[in-house]
């Protein structure tokens, strides 16, 4: 599976929502239940599925779909 | 059930886990949260959500390193009053919580700094240490919660011991949003809260069938011999010792033992009873199958013996393909993959959290500290050479009368369960023994009994029936742990004087043989009854001669 597919797997399944659903553009404003707790579950979400660690600066920035598989595809090629 | 969780941090990620192991196991809870550190007045507001709601369970859950911060830092600052001042007005807000709430279950945290911040060579040296700070801390909460019921506490601090402050905590969680956990933190602490509820509710297993060869010991009995089996107080053998000490404390919780085991059950027998380091012996079980059939079908026998559900069992044995055949035909059993070392078989038991209870039962915790007190009292009688003089010291203090409503069941109980000094051995429920009290020819008599190690409770019992101007004897229990102090025979005068105030003429007594009332064979003759058939006693009340027992205080109970 690529990348962004396993991201927004990960976004279905943390925040309930239908993988068709979730649009690369979407943002917190865009996902109900992605508040900040629902940052964090995401976060390890994200951690456990690609065996990464973000930095604290990372999970700041991470404010959209599109952001969080650019972080994950840094994290990944270092 | 309504469930609310209250607290000083950013609660949702753990209540989240635990809201997702409750369904797991069908579980089904109204979850509630407190906001961000509004545990204060959630307490205090009489309009708050907690006080309105009157939740069935409180999780409060209090990080320590928050409570203190705004003082711990400053070196210059008279630590030690603030400190106090800080667990006062904590212990009033939870002395509120339960006035306010009086039918809740609380169970509150215990206090632990999540990561070592003050953790350093002079730190650890000054007054008010980071772990003094821990330590007086919960000692101030179990002082409190010793005193209440209804509140319990969670041991956090022992979760932290056990999987390490780095492993639990995520440094990120903290800064970003008051959480505390890693994954594994939120895992292992919403699985603790869970066990606390489960205990809580009496949700357990009640019996764990043991596999023999392997599981209690190590080796084949049958092949090796009884020396030969690896199980012994010292060396490799001690894991077989030390996971037998762990089942034996779950038997003495109530929790049943059977075994479940393809030998030959003379050879298993005589090792239980004769191998030194064998803990665990036949009436620990109360079932054996020993045979060489499919252990399925012995494990369904056992359940329906004990009568109770196949889905309250579990079922230990060291072989995969034994435990195959058991959870494939009996999925609702459960049958834990034991460790393939059996070194681990200690641990392995300790950490199975499927027998959790919230507290020694009151009767269980009372009968341990009898227990104790027993032991003080062997002690004594070792160091008094006199015996009067030991009596004497004991300072008993014996209460004897006819029983009343509220001691009926232990009086039932008495009959059912005493087996030792029982002379009759006649067992009655608690209809039977209301039916004797409320009968013009009976009386139910009772002694209980206090000296300067505790309050022993009721310890002894008697049943008399009487026809025209003869007592006779029923029912003469008394319970082992008070025997050798003499105060069967307070019992036995106040028989004696109260049937000579009924103006009777004739006491008759029984001695009943079962296998293992020995130990009262010669009570009536010890107290100069007359035989006049084999095991049939008598006296005559006008002229009998009671012994005195003047280190005994005796207060009559009367009606």
């Amino acid at each position: 599976m690529e990348i962004k597919d396993r991201v927004l797997k990960t976004f279905s399944a943390v925040f309930n929502v239908a993988k068709g659903k979730i649009k690369l553009t979407d943002t917190m404003e865009d996902i109900e239940s992605w508040d900040s707790i629902g940052q964090l579950q995401l976060i390890m979400n994200i951690e456990v599925e690609f065996g990464i660690k973000l930095n604290t600066e990372d999970v700041v920035q991470i404010d959209s779909v599109e952001k969080c598989i650019e972080i994950v595809n840094t994290l990944l090629e270092e | 059930m309504k469930v609310f969780f209250l607290g000083n941090y950013t609660q949702d990620l753990v209540v989240g886990r635990f809201r997702q192991l409750c369904k797991n196991e069908n579980l089904e809870l109204d979850i509630y949260i407190s906001g961000f550190d509004q545990y204060r007045q959630e307490i205090i507001d009489p309009n708050s959500q907690l006080n309105l709601l009157q939740p069935d369970v409180i999780y409060l859950s209090l990080d320590l390193f928050s409570l203190t911060e705004d003082f711990i830092y400053d070196d210059k600052v008279d630590k030690v009053s603030l400190f106090e001042n800080r667990f006062k007005e904590l212990l009033d807000l939870l002395d509120m919580m339960q006035t306010n709430l009086p039918n809740t279950q609380v169970f509150i945290d215990n206090f632990v700094f999540y990561k070592p911040v003050l953790m350093t060579t002079v730190e650890y040296n000054s007054p008010l240490s980071y772990s003094e700070i821990e330590n007086n801390a919960n000692r101030k909460l179990e002082e409190f919660t010793a005193e209440k019921g209804n509140i319990n506490i969670i041991d956090v601090r022992g979760l932290m011991l056990q999987y390490g402050s780095s492993a639990m905590t995520d440094e990120r969680m903290y800064y970003l949003a008051k959480s505390h956990w890693s994954l594994k933190g939120l895992t292992e602490l919403s699985k603790l809260y869970l066990r606390y509820f489960r205990a809580f509710k009496g949700i357990r297993k009640k019996c764990v069938v043991l596999d023999l060869d392997n599981t209690l010991w190590g080796g084949i009995i049958g092949d090796d011999g009884i020396e030969n089996i690896k199980l012994s107080n010292d060396g490799e053998g001690k894991a077989f010792y030390d996971f037998q000490r762990e089942l034996l404390k779950l038997y003495n919780r109530g929790i049943l033992l059977a075994v479940n085991s393809k030998n030959t059950e003379e050879i298993v027998r005589e090792t239980m009873m004769n191998h030194p380091y064998m803990l665990l012996k036949p009436e620990h079980f109360v079932s054996m199958k020993i045979n060489w059939n499919n252990k399925a079908q012995n494990i369904k026998e056992i359940a329906d013996e004990i009568n109770i559900g196949i889905d309250s069992l579990v079922f230990l044995d060291d072989s995969a393909f034994e435990r195959e055949v058991v959870s494939s035909q009996f999925p609702e059993i459960l049958v834990p993959e034991l460790p393939k070392d059996f070194s681990e078989y200690p641990n392995f038991i300790r950490k199975l959290d499927v027998f959790d209870f919230l507290s020694l039962t009151g009767d269980d915790f009372a009968r341990n500290k009898m227990y104790k007190a027993n032991i003080q009292r062997d002690h004594l009688m070792k160091s008094t050479i006199n015996i009067e003089k030991f009596y004497y010291s004991l300072d008993m203090i014996a209460t004897v009368g006819a029983i009343e409503d509220f001691q009926l069941p232990r009086i039932a109980q008495m009959t059912q369960k005493t087996n030792q000094f029982n002379l009759r051995t006649q067992r009655y429920t608690d209809s039977d023994i209301k039916r004797f009290m409320i009968s013009p020819k009976h009386e139910v008599y009772y002694l209980s009994l206090a000296d300067k190690f505790g309050d022993n409770g009721i310890v002894g019992t008697a049943i008399i029936q009487i026809e025209d101007s003869e007592a006779f004897i029923d029912s003469f229990i008394f319970s082992c742990r008070a025997l050798g102090r003499t105060a069967e025979t307070v019992l036995l005068n106040f028989i004696i004087n109260d049937a000579r105030k009924k103006g009777l003429k004739q006491l008759k007594g029984e001695y009943i043989l079962t296998k293992k009332n020995m130990p009262c064979k010669d009570f009536y003759a010890k107290h100069n009854f007359i035989e006049d058939s084999k095991n049939n006693w008598v006296i005559d009340l006008d002229t009998y001669k009671l012994k005195e027992l003047p280190w005994i205080e005796v207060n009559q109970n009367q009606k």
